[in-house]
Order: C-alpha cells, then sequence, then structure tokens
C-alpha cells in the first residue's frame, strides 16, 4: 500500500525522523516517497489516500523554510471543507518548548488537515527539544503506536510483509570510478548545495570586534555583492553553508589510513538513488571525490543520529562494538545515547575514532549512508542595501563539554578563518521582522550582544531615508553588553549616532559597575519618556538576541513603565506593535 | 484485579456510597498503591493535575462522561478501566477512542484503555461528515495570489498548551555510576552491595581495563572520560593533576 512520508525540516532532524519511518513501514508493505514539501506538489494531495508528516517548527512558531510555498497552498480559502475526506494522514512534530510557540508548524497542519475532512489514525505526536532525550522522548513511541493502529485498521499480517532486516535498506547505491576518469568538479557548485540558486559575495573585511583579552570572539564581516542589483530589506538574514576545517577533513583522512582502507581522498564516486522514493541531493547530482565529499558536503563536526550507529555497525566483527552500536539505536538505551552524544556534543568524527574495530570495516557505501549533510546557517544582516556592503555580526561558537577538545561552532569557526579577498555564496531571505511603513513611527529596539545586528540595518535604512529628506520618527537603542571595552560590538557606529544627535542610544555595560545593569534597567530607568512614544505616538518595539532570561526581563519591564497593562502588551504583540526574534 | 499490582497512584471515580470503603480498600489492596476517591458528580470540580494516575477506575461509566479530562489527568500509558457502565459496549468504544485513549479492549464486565505513551496537547476527532464534494478542480487550479485564511484562527486556547515541565526529565536514570561489562575493578559488586546496604562507598580507582575502548565503554570514574578511545600501542598521558594518587 502507498503511504507518502512529507517532511518540513530546518536543520535535518525531521528529514532523518521522516527516512526513519520510511525504513520502518517497508517490512509491514508499505512503498511511497520520503519528499521535503517543497519537492511534493500539494496539488496531488486531494488524491492520497495516506500520509505520514514529519514537521519541525524553527524560531517561534516558523514552518520551516522547504515547507513555507505549501503551507501557503494550504491555507487557501478556496480549499472545500471536505476536500481531504479520503485522506487519512499521522503528524509528528518537532519542536522546543522554551519557545511560547511551541511546536506551532504541526499543530495548525494538523488542525488544517482534520479542517479539510481529513482522518488522522493516531494522535498528534509534539516532540520537545527540551525533553532530557530530546525528539526521542517521544517520536519513538509514537511511531510504535502509529504502527499499531495502522496494522490493525489495514489488516496487516507482518508475517506476509516483505521481511527482511529493514536495518539494511540503503538509500544511496555507489559506484565507484575507476582512476583513470578526471572529475571536473566545479567548487561553487559544492559550495552552495541547496535547491535555491544562490548570490556570490566577496568577502571584504574581517574584523573581531571584542578586544583580545575577552572570553568570546565576535566578527564583523563585511561582504560585497557581486551579483548584480542585489537587494535586501532591513530584517533579512543571510543564509550561508559552512565547510570543513582542513584538521578535522585530515583527521577523517588520517583515520582511512590508519585502518588501512582501500579508499582515500582520491577515490570518485557516482552516487545513485537505489529507490525511486528519495531524491538525490543536489550535492550528489554529479561525480564527486571522497576529498570533496569531506571538506564540502558530509558533517563532520554533526552529532551523530542513531542511523549512523546502525549503519557504523553493519559490518562490525567485534562483539563489544557490535552490541554497543546496536544498544544506541534501541530505543531502551536512549538515555546511554543522550549521555554518549548528546551531553558532551560528541561529533561523527570523534564516534569513528572510538569505535576503531567498527570503522576498520568501513566501505565507501557505509560512510555515503551513515554521514549527516552540511547544513546551511542563518545571520541577521547588519546593513541597509545603501551601505557599500552585506555586513554580519557573528559570535564565534566554542565552549567546552567533558570532552578534551573544546566544542566549535562548524559555522561560526568557518567564518572566522574566512581571509578578505575570498568568495562565498548564500541567499537572501526573509527575517520575522516587520517595520512600519510610516517612517514617522518611533521604533523602540533592545538589541544587547550581537542582538544589535538587525537593528543597524534598520537604523541605517532609516538614516539614510532622512538624508534624502524624509522626516523620521524617533530612534531609541538599548544595547547591553559586558563591559564597553571588551564586547562593545559597533561602537563607532554608536559614537556616531549619538554625536549627530541621529539615535537615542542607552547603554548597559553589565560588568562595569559594582551592580549589574542590563537593558531591562535602562529601560526602567527611562520609562516616562518610552510610555509616551508608545501610547502617544504608535512607538513599535522590537528586542532582538540571546533567548535566555533577557525577552522575558525585557516585557516585564515594558509592562512596569506602562503601570503595570500586561494586556497592552499583549495587544500590541498581535497587532505586530512589539516583536521579538530571539535565538537559543 | 491482579493487573494492577505496582500501579503507585490511582483515581477511583464512583457512584454508589453503599460499601464504597470496602471496594477502595480492594483496589489499595491490588496495587499496593495511593487511592484517591472522587465522586462522579464531583470531577468536573475537581483540580488534579495533569498526568498525575497510573490508573483511573470508574464503577459505572457513561457515554456523557467527560473522557477527555480523564486522558489529561492520566500519566503516559496510563490505564483506564470502566467496571461496569450504561450503554453499548461499542458506542462506549467510540467514545473513549475518539477521546484519545488507545489499546481499548473487552474484558468479560470491563473495559480497559490506555493512554499513548507520549503528551500530547491535543486530540483529534474523526470526521463523519459524508458530503460528496466535487473538490478536485478547485485543488488542481493553482493561483498565488488567492485569499489565504486566517492561521491563527486555527488553534484554540488547549491547543496553545506546553507540556508539564515535570514530563520533560526522565527520573532516576542520569548521572548514575555505571560498571563495565566485564568489570574487575570491583563496581559491578560495589553497586550490587549499594543496592542491599545504604552506607556511603569509597572512591574507586580506575583499572578495569575498559578505558582504552572509548567513552562508550568506560565506568563513569574512569579518568580517562573526555578522551578518545586509545590507538594500538598508544600510552596516554594523563593531565598532571589527574595523576595524583587519591590516597
Amino acid at each position: 500500500m502507498r503511504l507518502l512520508v512529507l517532511y518540513g525540516s530546518q536543520t535535518g532532524t525531521a528529514q532523518d525522523v521522516a527516512e526513519q519511518i520510511w525504513r520502518e513501514s517497508r517490512p509491514l508493505g508499505f512503498h511511497g516517497p520520503v519528499l521535503s514539501f517543497e519537492d511534493y506538489d500539494m496539488q496531488q494531495l486531494i488524491e492520497e489516500r495516506l500520509v505520514v508528516f514529519v514537521v519541525a517548527t524553527t524560531g517561534d512558531g516558523v514552518e520551516p523554510d522547504n515547507m513555507k510555498q505549501a503551507w501557503r497552498f494550504l491555507l487557501k480559502r478556496s480549499l472545500p471543507a471536505q476536500s481531504l475526506q479520503g485522506l487519512q494522514f499521522a503528524c509528528l512534530g518537532l519542536g522546543d518548548s522554551s519557545y511560547p510557540k511551541f511546536n506551532y508548524a504541526a499543530k495548525k497542519l494538523s488542525k488544517r488537515l482534520l479542517n479539510l475532512g481529513a482522518t488522522s489514525v493516531c494522535p498528534l505526536g509534539l516532540c520537545d527539544d527540551q525533553h532530557d532525550y530530546g525528539h526521542l522522548g517521544v517520536f519513538p513511541s509514537w511511531t510504535r503506536d502509529l504502527w499499531t493502529s495502522l496494522k490493525s485498521s489495514l489488516g496487516i499480517d507482518e508475517s506476509t510483509q516483505n521481511g527482511g532486516a529493514n536495518k539494511t535498506v540503503s538509500k544511496w547505491l555507489i559506484k565507484e570510478l575507476p582512476g583513470s576518469v578526471p572529475l571536473t568538479v566545479r567548487l561553487e557548485r559544492l559550495a552552495w548545495t541547496q535547491k535555491q540558486k544562490c548570490h556570490t559575495f566577496k568577502l571584504v573585511d574581517n574584523v573581531r570586534t571584542t578586544a583580545e583579552s575577552h572570553f568570546q570572539d565576535v566578527r564583523f564581516l563585511r561582504l560585497e555583492s557581486l551579483t548584480e542589483n542585489l537587494s535586501w530589506e532591513p530584517g533579512d538574514v543571510l543564509d550561508v553553508q559552512p565547510q570543513n576545517s582542513d584538521e578535522a577533513v585530515n583527521a577523517f583522512f588520517e583515520l582511512l589510513r590508519e585502518h588501512k582502507l582501500n579508499f582515500d581522498e582520491e577515490t570518485a564516486v557516482e552516487v545513485l538513488a537505489a529507490y525511486p522514493d528519495m531524491p538525490l541531493p543536489k550535492a550528489f547530482a554529479t561525480p564527486i571525490t571522497l576529498a570533496h565529499a569531506a571538506k564540502y558536503v558530509w558533517d563532520l563536526n554533526a552529532k551523530p543520529r542513531q542511523r549512523f550507529f546502525e549503519v557504523l555497525g553493519h559490518n562490525c566483527s567485534d562483539e563489544l562494538e557490535s552490541e554497543k552500536l546496536a544498544e544506541f539505536c534501541s530505543a531502551e538505551a536512549i538515555d546511554d545515547l543522550v549521555a554518549y552524544v548528546n551531553r558532551p556534543r560528541r561529533n561523527v568524527l570523534e564516534v569513528l575514532q572510538d569505535f576503531r574495530h567498527a570503522s576498520s570495516k568501513l566501505t565507501v557505501s557505509q560512510l555515503f549512508e551513515m554521514m549527516p549533510l552540511i547544513q546551511p546557517r542563518s545571520f541577521s544582516i547588519a546593513s541597509d542595501v545603501s551601505a557599500s556592503t552585506l555586513d554580519l555580526l557573528v559570535a564565534v561558537v566554542q565552549y567546552k563539554t567533558i570532552l578534551q577538545t573544546p566544542r566549535q561552532g562548524l559555522c561560526s569557526n568557518w567564518l572566522k578563518n574566512l581571509t578578505p579577498g575570498v568568495e562565498i555564496y548564500g541567499i537572501v531571505k526573509r527575517g520575522t521582522m516587520v517595520w512600519p511603513k510610516d517612517l514617522a513611527v518611533p521604533l523602540i529596539m533592545v538589541g544587547p550582544g550581537t542582538g544589535i545586528a538587525p537593528f543597524r540595518s534598520i537604523i541605517q535604512h532609516r538614516l539614510h531615508a532622512q538624508s534624502k529628506g524624509a522626516c523620521i520618527g524617533p530612534l531609541v537603542v538599548f544595547f547591553g553588553c559586558r563591559s564597553r571595552a571588551a564586547d562593545f560590538h559597533f561602537q563607532e557606529d554608536f559614537e556616531a549616532w549619538t554625536k549627530g544627535k541621529l539615535v537615542e542610544v542607552h547603554y548597559a555595560f553589565s560588568r562595569d559597575e559594582d551592580r549589574k545593569v542590563y537593558v531591562q534597567h535602562q529601560i526602567q530607568k527611562c520609562g516616562e519618556r518610552l510610555a509616551q512614544l508608545i501610547l502617544e505616538q504608535n512607538a513599535h518595539i522590537y528586542v532582538a538576541g540571546n533567548s535566555n532570561n533577557m525577552p522575558k526581563s525585557v516585557r516585564e519591564a515594558f509592562i512596569e513603565i506602562l503601570g503595570g497593562q500586561g494586556d497592552y502588551v499583549d495587544l500590541m504583540i498581535k497587532q505586530r506593535r512589539y516583536q521579538e526574534e530571539t535565538w537559543a | 484485579m491482579e493487573q494492577f499490582k505496582g500501579l503507585k497512584k490511582s483515581l477511583y471515580i464512583w457512584t454508589e456510597s453503599d460499601d464504597l470503603d470496602k471496594r477502595v480498600e480492594l483496589l489499595k489492596d491490588a496495587t499496593e498503591g495511593e487511592v484517591a476517591v472522587e465522586n462522579v458528580h464531583r470531577l468536573s470540580f475537581s483540580s488534579y493535575a495533569n498526568s498525575s494516575f497510573d490508573l483511573i477506575v470508574i464503577e459505572c461509566a457513561q457515554l456523557t462522561d467527560n473522557y477527555v479530562k480523564l486522558l489529561h489527568m492520566l500519566k503516559p500509558s496510563g490505564k483506564l478501566h470502566l467496571f461496569s457502565f450504561i450503554g453499548t459496549v461499542a458506542s462506549l468504544m467510540q467514545e473513549i477512542k475518539l477521546s484519545g485513549f488507545i489499546n481499548c479492549s473487552e474484558g468479560p464486565d470491563a473495559l480497559t484503555a490506555e493512554k499513548p505513551g507520549y503528551e500530547t496537547g491535543s486530540s483529534a476527532r474523526l470526521s463523519f461528515a459524508k458530503k460528496n464534494a466535487s473538490a478536485l478542480n478547485v485543488w488542481k487550479i493553482s493561483g498565488d495570489d488567492e485569499e489565504l485564511i486566517d492561521e491563527e484562527e486555527l488553534l484554540d486556547e488547549e491547543d496553545k498548551l506546553k507540556p508539564d515541565p515535570a514530563v520533560l526529565k526522565v527520573c532516576s536514570t542520569t548521572g548514575k555510576r555505571k560498571a563495565c561489562k566485564n568489570c574487575s575493578c570491583g563496581l559491578a559488586d560495589e553497586l550490587e552491595r549499594e543496592k542491599k546496604a545504604t552506607t556511603a562507598t569509597e572512591n574507586i580507582k580506575s583499572s578495569c581495563g575498559s578505558c582504552y575502548l572509548g567513552d562508550a565503554f568506560r565506568c563513569s570514574t574512569c579518568p580517562y572520560l573526555g578522551m578518545p578511545a586509545f590507538k594500538p600501542g598508544e600510552k596516554v598521558q594523563l593531565a598532571n593533576n589527574l595523576l595524583k594518587s587519591d590516597i
């Protein structure tokens, strides 16, 4: 029977879950594609009989990029109420309850499908990153219930189906190419392997904004667009695709050499889809060498998921390692998996180094089956299109866990090590912030740390309009950081704005004085002025930055200065007069 | 009622007050746990927290009872047991399934069902509307500039519920001291003894022979935790402070 699995995935986790569901469905006699929403023609949905949806929610309540168009289609008012009465579906959501709009994308989809007359075969599953086991807290038991429900309602008898281990269902067929065939690989095609066409940029500047003595490295990068007439709006973000560091790539091939495996950097392969069910990623559209795969395609820095351990164990003849690898895939040992991988943030390279016997038996096919693919990351654009460059403010991620070597963010460290003059690729995406069309509306912006990035773009935008004769409303900014001398990003811009009386700036240098001063304290200090702007001049409030306690404290401060009117602030949020764009 | 043994927190919903004590005692003995008691008519006024019971027993169930509320009150995988009921088995089973219960089954004169093994914020209702709409045409016409419904209207207050933070923690399994598979340093024996006694144990020095295998095989007191597996013939230097003897 046909079972369609559709996924909306931002970081690849929902896609991984969808593929696992596909693998589990096959011994039960199901067949059918696993597709992202953007690869599926939504008009066909009315003809489907059985669909499993795996839907991630990104940011606060937002559907993933590869689901946006499909979701718009489903929201059409003209779709008749009982259109989907022939459809049975199951929906699993992946989300994070530290955001207010927990799993909204999955919840809304499920509701909309029911409104259109579809029936669900099991209750909506809601995975939560805040669970000790992450999405594994809900996903395994949800799929068990799904199969139980389908088996009974469809009368499936497992013994008559294509038995055989679903464990060895591989997505790809690897054809090694003879060394004599020269490969023409265009690096731009590997540096950007997403579906949308990218723009090319030249890196003009890469400067550290924090003092050398400060614990964190934050980079100010300036890019020049090589695409003619590239435009963007304030609040937009730039998606870029990082690459593995040379150290990681070398360590990977060193591992292959140690085990005397008969393939290396120069081995060239063609990747083919083993089933029509799963389309080939763009990265594998043409033949590549392992050197390219290791540098541009495989994420050597990623945390392995269960499928990785499953495939790693395929040829392992060592009992101890085999057992442990199988354990990590079981539902009973999720605790051990979390302790070994998630809590210390262990990456795939380190796991290969730990499982020596299994690694000694690796084949090229296994590598392509198990390696996670590099995902693009988004950064707020910190300059207006009227400025000559597209600017980014990037905090370099580096921290310690129990592992001896410190953890490093793949993308932030890649950006940190770029030298001016190189070309990089990326696309501009709409951000979530919406600005009032009337330039006279005052803007109150709260952007501690790197949160200041998107505000620099709107400020530049408005000041540019003003320089062309437009009348603009007050611009009030609250910026917080640890110390004037340590991490005062955009210091020069702030000083120029203050000197020219163009922007009202309030600083909160938390460690510069005896008691901690944060942005919310500065907000309270000018309560009267702010209240007047908000209540009498329709000021819009924007909050950007780290999603820990800051947004909550800031909101409470605003409620306080408005005389405790929590309802008024709630109304502002509904009207998009109060907007938060924060990240974990 | 032997199948209820070990269920720590139960709720008994009663209708008839005669011999109520005796029936509650029976349940208490069977489960060997706590039994809360509530009258069926007072259920709507009660304020039990979500996910608080392993078992809910109803003395005399009706179609009109609030099974959705009972579903919320049960812990994931918690059981519902209907001792006797008014109405047909089929209609009652349907009502319970519509409310979100799974594994509904009929016993000699009781119905049992289970809450799914995961928390959800909403339960799905089946639609029985059999309107024949020739909707195919509307779907096939693609128009990008069409009017959209307001997606914010899709969710009601119940849909917007977030999970109870307590459900997110996995109890009693984090930070445990674990012995290696072929423990030769005595940690495995130690842990065995600890189960019986409650005296604190001394720090164990790791010398079980599993250290070279990598974190996946090391015991929780291994001084090499955090370092990769040893390569053959590798002599690993521990950081200086780890070499200091405990004695």
